[in-house]
């Protein structure tokens, strides 16, 4: 009985082994899907997000910024892979069960996202001042609805 | 087997985890250098300067006037050297002030630095009060009010001001005014007069945002408050009359309510009417925090007034607290993509219709005023005046002349929450009609004839005031940009 307990728990560590490195292979290999699923485009693929990603592509200087580097934490790889899961599945959700809404909104999880990044990049020039109150209250701009692109949608 | 399954999986995590958990980008956080640590207690605003070099520079720029001709109706602070005096710029005040300090000399102030040296140059009679008009004036009120209680509020007020140590005896708003000397967070100084007010409100100081802060460190000043008197008028206390309010919901109709029913709050007469009156002063907080566009926009009094800079590398909010406009518009771009002067031409146009509203609201509470004059001078006469008409003509004047006033000392004129200004100025223009209407019937019931024009004789209040015989100072008068007030006046045109 135990060289057969022995042998299913070989079978195991097989398949998991298998497993990750399918999953390395279609992460990182030829097919790079962690690469693909950071870039805008793919963010931009589903229609719901188009003006977004239209209003993003026009605008100033955070176009050279990722949809990722502001929308998803990016304090530790843990942080950002766990959120990207579960906020990706959430999109996945709402997109295919048609429950997007027409106006698309931040969530208060997602401001608290957006407020770190802006920190994150801006940390010397915030130094000195209030960082609880959110940038874009102020610098309005920034909001994917007020750039301008978004005004002839 | 099963050990070394587990084994795998233990150290396959090992291996992983350092790996997702090192964070994405490793850099030291800058922090303001800080050479000295602020003792508790400290007042000297060069001390806490050493700390924080950059806002007490830009603080220090208080002491610097502004352009002329930078702001419309707000030109206290203008590099012309001038003395503005309100009572010339709004002659109708004059008349309605005349009987206590106000009416004596009534300037445009010069802003923070200066706040103790305008009381130092301005008639006497404006601190007559006594010590309690310190409050808002040094930062050294707090614990003068603690140590001397009674003393503090009712005896004279340069006796009081001696008992600050000599070299802070001219000193303005200060550091400690505002902040904490730990941290440098926000910190409310003035517990006996603000704490009270917002526990009239049910706020909890706690409770409060770093935002709200942000303008609750100005109500301790900014706002209306009353003085109250003994039997024997000497002033005992000092309070914001906010009871039956609420948070962001402060209206003149409630202060109105509160001061006329608080019969410890009459600290002057009016000589027009002889009527002892509560007073009214700068309600910016009241006004602003009530459902105006820019507070429910989610800003506070610094982000106008104080608004962050650039300075070097950091963002630093910007100590030099004044007007926007006397800022070129720099605190509005931050959020609005106007140009300047687009942006001012709106300001100015707000201003422009609540100037012609204030003129229109003055002027008809002084109208009223004067009949109300009339009206005693016939009773002192033996007429008989019909009570009813005249305890309504009274209590319209009442309820006129605190909007006026209200909203007369407020001081963006009618920028802060422009439809509420209008709305208690048309009120304002409403009571004080209305009561002229009975009162000008009560007297020609009781056989006085009343002229159509009205002589409001605003040489005689506007001359010969106080010890330094203060003259009306000419050309500084602001006339109706409309010229509906002349009209209705039925000012004959030279």
């Amino acid at each position: 009985m135990g060289v057969r307990k022995g042998r299913v728990g070989l079978y195991v560590s097989l398949v998991f082994g298998v497993l990750v490195v399918v999953s390395v292979f279609f992460m990182l290999g030829p097919p790079q899907l962690l690469a693909r699923s950071e870039a805008p485009v793919f963010c931009g693929g589903c229609h719901v997000m188009e003006s977004q990603f239209d209003a993003w592509s026009h605008a100033g200087a955070h176009r050279r910024g990722r949809c990722v580097d502001c929308h998803l934490p990016n304090e530790n790889m843990a942080a950002h892979y766990i959120w990207k899961a579960i906020d990706g599945m959430k999109d996945v959700g709402f997109f295919y069960s048609g429950l997007a809404p027409d106006h698309i909104r931040i969530t208060d999880h997602g401001r608290e996202v957006l407020q770190a990044n802006c920190i994150r990049c801006h940390e010397t020039t915030v130094s000195m001042i209030d960082q609880e109150r959110q940038c874009w209250d102020c610098h309005r701009r920034l909001a994917h609805r007020r750039t301008g692109a978004m005004a002839t949608l | 087997m099963k050990r070394n399954v587990f084994l795998m999986i233990v150290l396959s995590m090992a291996v992983v985890t350092p790996f997702i958990l090192m964070p994405a980008c490793q850099q030291p956080k800058p922090q303001q250098v800080k050479p000295v640590t602020i003792a508790d207690g400290e007042m000297d605003p060069a001390e806490w300067g050493k700390a924080y070099p950059t806002e007490y520079e830009l603080w220090k720029k208080t002491e610097e006037p502004t352009p002329v001709g930078k702001s419309r109706y707000k030109r206290g602070f203008d590099a012309d050297n001038i003395t503005y005096d309100k009572l010339s710029e709004f002659p109708f005040m004059a008349l309605l002030f005349h009987g206590w300090g106000f009416g004596v000399e009534y300037n445009e102030p010069r802003g923070h630095a200066y706040m103790l040296k305008d009381q130092l140059e301005i008639d006497p009679s404006r601190v007559g009060a006594g010590g309690v008009c310190l409050t808002c004036k040094t930062p050294y009120a707090p614990a003068l009010e603690q140590e001397h209680g009674f003393d503090y509020y009712s005896k004279a007020w340069n006796d009081v001001r001696l008992m600050i140590p000599e070299k802070h005896q001219e000193l303005g708003v200060a550091c400690v005014d505002c902040h904490d000397n730990k941290d440098m967070s926000l910190k409310i100084s003035r517990g006996f007069t603000l704490v009270k007010a917002l526990d009239a409100i049910g706020m909890e100081p706690d409770k409060l945002t770093h935002q709200q802060m942000r303008s609750v460190v100005c109500a301790q000043c900014h706002v209306t408050y009353n003085i109250k008197k003994d039997e024997n008028k000497k002033s005992v206390g000092i309070y914001f009359p906010w009871q039956g309010s609420s948070w962001e919901n402060i209206p003149v109709e409630n202060i109105i309510k509160q001061i006329r029913a608080d019969e410890t709050v009459r600290e002057w007469t009016q000589k027009v009417t002889g009527y002892k009156m509560p007073f009214m002063r700068h309600a910016e907080f009241e006004l602003f925090s009530l459902n105006s566009v820019h507070w429910k926009a989610g800003a506070a009094c610094a982000d106008c007034h104080m608004p962050y800079t650039k300075v070097g590398a950091v963002k630093a909010s910007n100590h030099r607290v004044t007007s926007p406009l006397k800022e070129d518009m720099k605190a509005c771009m931050q959020c609005h993509t106007e140009g300047a002067e687009w942006l001012r031409e709106q300001v100015f146009a707000i201003q422009d219709r609540t100037v012609s509203l204030m003129l229109r609201a003055g002027y008809a509470t002084a109208t009223a005023a004067k009949l109300l004059e009339q009206t005693h001078e016939a009773q002192a006469a033996g007429k008989k005046i019909d009570p009813e008409f005249y305890e309504k003509a009274k209590d319209f004047y009442m309820e006129a002349f605190f909007r006026t006033l209200y909203i007369g000392g407020e001081n963006s004129t009618g920028f802060h929450n422009p439809t509420e200004a209008g709305r208690i100025l048309g009120d304002a223009v409403g009571f004080a009609g209305k009561s002229e209407a009975l009162l000008r019937q009560a007297l020609t019931k009781a056989g006085v004839d009343v002229p159509m024009v009205v002589d409001l004789e605003l040489d005689k209040y506007l001359n010969n005031r106080g010890k330094k015989n203060l003259m009306a100072q000419p050309g500084v008068e602001f006339k109706d940009p409309y010229g509906i007030t002349d009209r209705i006046l039925m000012v004959k045109k030279m």
